[in-house]
């Protein structure tokens, strides 16, 4: 619809007149833009700029939940990086991120690559790989807690039935503890990777998989040869997105294992949580936060570099 | 795309109440100044709804004992509405720090007295004092000793424990002990780590798990250290170890020493030896429970509180078939204080400043920590200990025989104050637990926790 009020209709304005009046469809149109973006940029700011930038100044503070903030300089950092216990923290989140994501994408390309393969069942597969990604992290972290359990989880009894060691205590000990939320992480990640992942696969010309066919392309060979370069950028958008919602999993994690036993799944987020609301340290607590969110920039700037390179190929 | 200037303008003021909006809801909170006069003023005939906190699940034994006298609150007042809130374990030590010192804070409110909620509401003067409320009944006096740790420097009282429990029970399987071949001393007590390991060796054999604990909880391998540091230091040196965190205090003990070495060794002896249920560090305490109540284990390791709770509905239930009995965990050696039960008074209420009705909050507090009222939630509704010592619950059918006999043998022997009960979390059992988790696993060892916990509490002190 257009309406300049008194003025006539830009359709009926000659090109000179219209400049000469100085009000174009553009100038509006961006005027209008920056009002209407005025809300949305408010509440960003108050929502997220803010909060950040709060948390910044935070962790050159000691505050213990409540009071007055107390000005320590880099004396936070300083502490988490003699202790040791951050170094530790960061190298278990990487361990489950770069894992859990990984196995994540691959898992989810494969049967997606099946299920647009034609495979017997893939309608019915479809559906069923999608469904672990809906139910709550909470409800997942119980469920897979109880499955592995020494002496009542069915993990140990499928592997008693295998002949393996049926055991081993999997959540019990700081050696195999990762081992479990690894894997329900992929189980409640792979669903949503999976459904993106078909769409794209779907989304390539079916000549070119038909032509590679003629050809004698193996599945193998198509997969790698033809959809894997084909969804790259989909594929590094998955794998940014994965990567950042793992290196930030606290849910899971701190369901199954509270970050123990004995610290040795105390990823990120749970530091910087036991650190805030169970010792009252948030000041330590938001300079860990503040590193987590400088690994989490760079790799995100690594994803989206990536995504656009594959986008330009 | 162009639009109407009336219409752009109506946008402009819509978006205005939406952003209005979100700016009042991220308005600075009312400072506690701006509340403190509702403190003086005495309750009023208006309708008043008062929310109070309590720890969850909805049929625990604190909500069974609330609800009972809210009822009879409700009734003696007719304008006064009482909703009840829930938090979980978790949130009370922690998160609900945020909740108590926001403008939504509830009017009573839940407030562990070894947690670092109790601390930094105490330091940054978030709590209503409640000296009129102690003063109306002779609280302090019917508390007994406990009433001491309450009474803070500034001559205030600012937190009501509700009920008194013994924790480090350790609950027997009679039939199970027996079929194992296990005997219990005649005054309840092993008589030393060595002899608990055997018991649990014995209940293996047979087929059964020794000691049921939840070793995944942030909470439960510190009362063990509880129970062992007491009878493994001079009596002097544990009174120091359970005070030596206020700045006002010297340290005289130190955490390096060979009796803080022995009870770490000994519980980490338990944990070579097979004692625990398999997979003890990943399980909490209801899965403890659950092993224990089916018949799964000998021995579980809790508190007072189950046989009014767990044991009432899983025997309720036909979950539990068996009574239990009890025993106390052995001395780590002889140097202390015989081995004994531990007394916690730590799920305390208080009122939050920010709270809008102080007087009738403290109106009720007064009720609920009366005699008439302790008999009332605690013994009738919640079948747990009250907190006061006048109230007589020899004659009460609400406690199980089980209950009675844990409190006979406390009146008896006494009992040890805890570590971890004595001490604010933050340098007791959210620090000491994990590094028990890792002592169980051998990845650290007794001296090295030894350095570490003196190191922190030197640095707690620093920091006041």
């Amino acid at each position: 619809m257009t309406n300049l009020g008194k003025q006539k209709n830009p359709k009926e304005l000659s090109p000179s007149k219209f400049r000469k009046n100085k009000v174009g469809l553009g100038a509006v149109n961006r005027r209008w833009a920056i009002i209407s973006l005025v809300p949305v940029a408010g509440l960003l700011f108050i929502f997220l700029a803010l909060p950040a930038m709060y948390s910044i100044w935070l962790s050159f503070n000691k505050w213990p939940g409540i009071g007055t903030t107390k000005f320590v300089g880099t004396q936070n950092y300083e502490t988490l990086f003699e202790e040791g216990r951050l170094a530790e923290s960061i190298r278990i989140t990487l361990l489950y991120t770069f894992t859990t994501s990984f196995l994540i994408v691959g898992i989810a390309l494969l049967l997606a690559f099946a299920v647009s393969s034609n495979m017997k069942g893939s309608r019915f597969f479809r559906v069923v790989w999608f469904f672990p990604g809906v139910a709550p992290p909470a409800a997942v972290a119980i469920f897979w807690s109880l499955g592995f359990q020494p002496d009542i989880g069915v993990v140990n009894s499928v592997m008693g039935l295998f002949g393996l060691p049926s055991d081993t205590q999997w959540l019990a000990e700081s050696a195999t503890v990762m081992g479990p939320v690894i894997f329900a992480g992929i189980w409640i990640g792979v669903g949503f990777a999976f459904l993106v992942l078909l769409g794209a696969v779907e989304g390539i010309d079916v000549s070119l998989r038909e032509a590679s066919m003629i050809d004698g392309a193996s599945r193998r060979q198509q997969l790698t040869q033809i959809v894997i370069p084909l969804i790259g950028p989909v594929l590094f958008t998955i794998l940014t997105l994965q990567l950042i919602w793992n290196f930030n999993g606290f849910n899971l994690v701190f369901a199954m294992t509270d970050g123990g036993p004995g610290r040795s799944s105390e990823i990120l987020p749970i530091f910087t949580y036991i650190e805030a609301f169970r010792f009252g340290r948030f000041g330590t607590a938001s300079a860990a936060a503040v590193i987590g969110a400088i690994f989490l920039l760079i790799l995100g700037w690594l994803g989206i570099r990536m995504s656009r390179s594959r986008q330009l190929d | 795309m162009i639009v109407t200037s009336k219409s752009r303008w109506w946008a402009i003021a819509a978006s205005l109440p939406i952003t209005a909006l979100v700016l009042a809801g991220c308005a600075v909170e009312t400072t506690p100044e701006a509340t403190t006069t509702m403190e003086s003023s005495a309750p009023t005939e208006e309708p008043v709804t008062l929310v109070v906190q309590f720890e969850v699940p909805e049929d625990s034994p604190a909500a069974r004992g609330w609800k009972a006298v809210a009822d009879v609150f409700e009734d003696m007042y007719p304008n006064v509405t009482i909703e009840l809130s829930g938090i979980t374990n978790e949130a009370k030590g922690g998160p609900n720090l945020q909740v108590l010192t926001s403008n939504g804070a509830p009017d009573i409110g839940l407030i562990p007295l070894n947690s670092n909620v109790y601390t930094q509401m105490l330091r940054a003067g978030e709590l209503v004092p409640l000296n009129d409320v102690f003063e109306a009944d002779n609280f302090p006096d019917r508390l007994g000793p406990a009433s001491a740790a309450l009474l803070q420097a500034d001559g205030n009282y600012y937190a009501a424990p509700n009920t008194a429990a013994y924790y480090n029970v350790v609950y027997t399987n009679p039939a199970v002990l027996k079929a194992a071949g296990v005997t219990i001393p005649a005054n309840r007590v092993f008589e030393s780590p060595a002899a608990l390991i055997e018991a649990g060796k014995k209940c293996s054999a047979a087929g059964f798990a020794g000691l049921a604990f939840g070793g995944g909880t942030n909470y439960m391998s510190g009362w063990m250290f509880d129970a062992g540091l007491a009878t493994a230091v001079p009596s002097e040196d544990f009174t120091n170890y359970i005070s030596n965190w206020k700045s006002n205090v010297d340290i005289t003990a130190d955490y390096t020493a060979p009796g803080v070495e022995a009870v770490l060794d000994a519980l980490e002896s338990y944990a070579n030896a097979g004692l625990y249920q398999s997979g003890y560090l990943a399980q909490d305490g209801p899965a403890s429970e659950a092993l224990f109540t089916t018949g799964g284990a000998c021995m579980l390791l809790s508190g007072s509180w189950l046989p009014g709770g767990v044991f009432t509905t899983a025997t309720e239930s036909g979950e539990m078939s068996f009574e239990p009995s009890f025993a106390v965990l052995p001395p780590v050696n002889n140097v202390g204080a015989p081995s004994r039960l531990q007394p916690y008074y730590g799920n305390a209420y208080g009122i939050p400043m920010q709270s809008k009705n102080h007087a009738w909050a403290k109106k009720l507090l007064q009720y609920y920590i009366s005699d008439a009222g302790q008999l009332l939630g605690q013994v009738e509704a919640a079948g747990v200990l009250p907190a006061v010592t006048t109230v007589d619950i020899s004659a009460s059918d609400s406690f199980s025989p089980l209950l009675k006999e844990i409190v006979a043998y406390v009146a008896e022997y006494g009992s040890n104050p805890g570590w971890t009960s004595e001490l604010p979390g933050a340098l007791g059992q959210i620090y000491i637990v994990p590094l028990i988790q890792q002592l169980q696993e051998g990845r650290i060892t007794s001296a090295e926790i030894g350095v570490l916990m003196q190191a922190e509490l030197v640095k707690f002190r620093a920091e006041g």
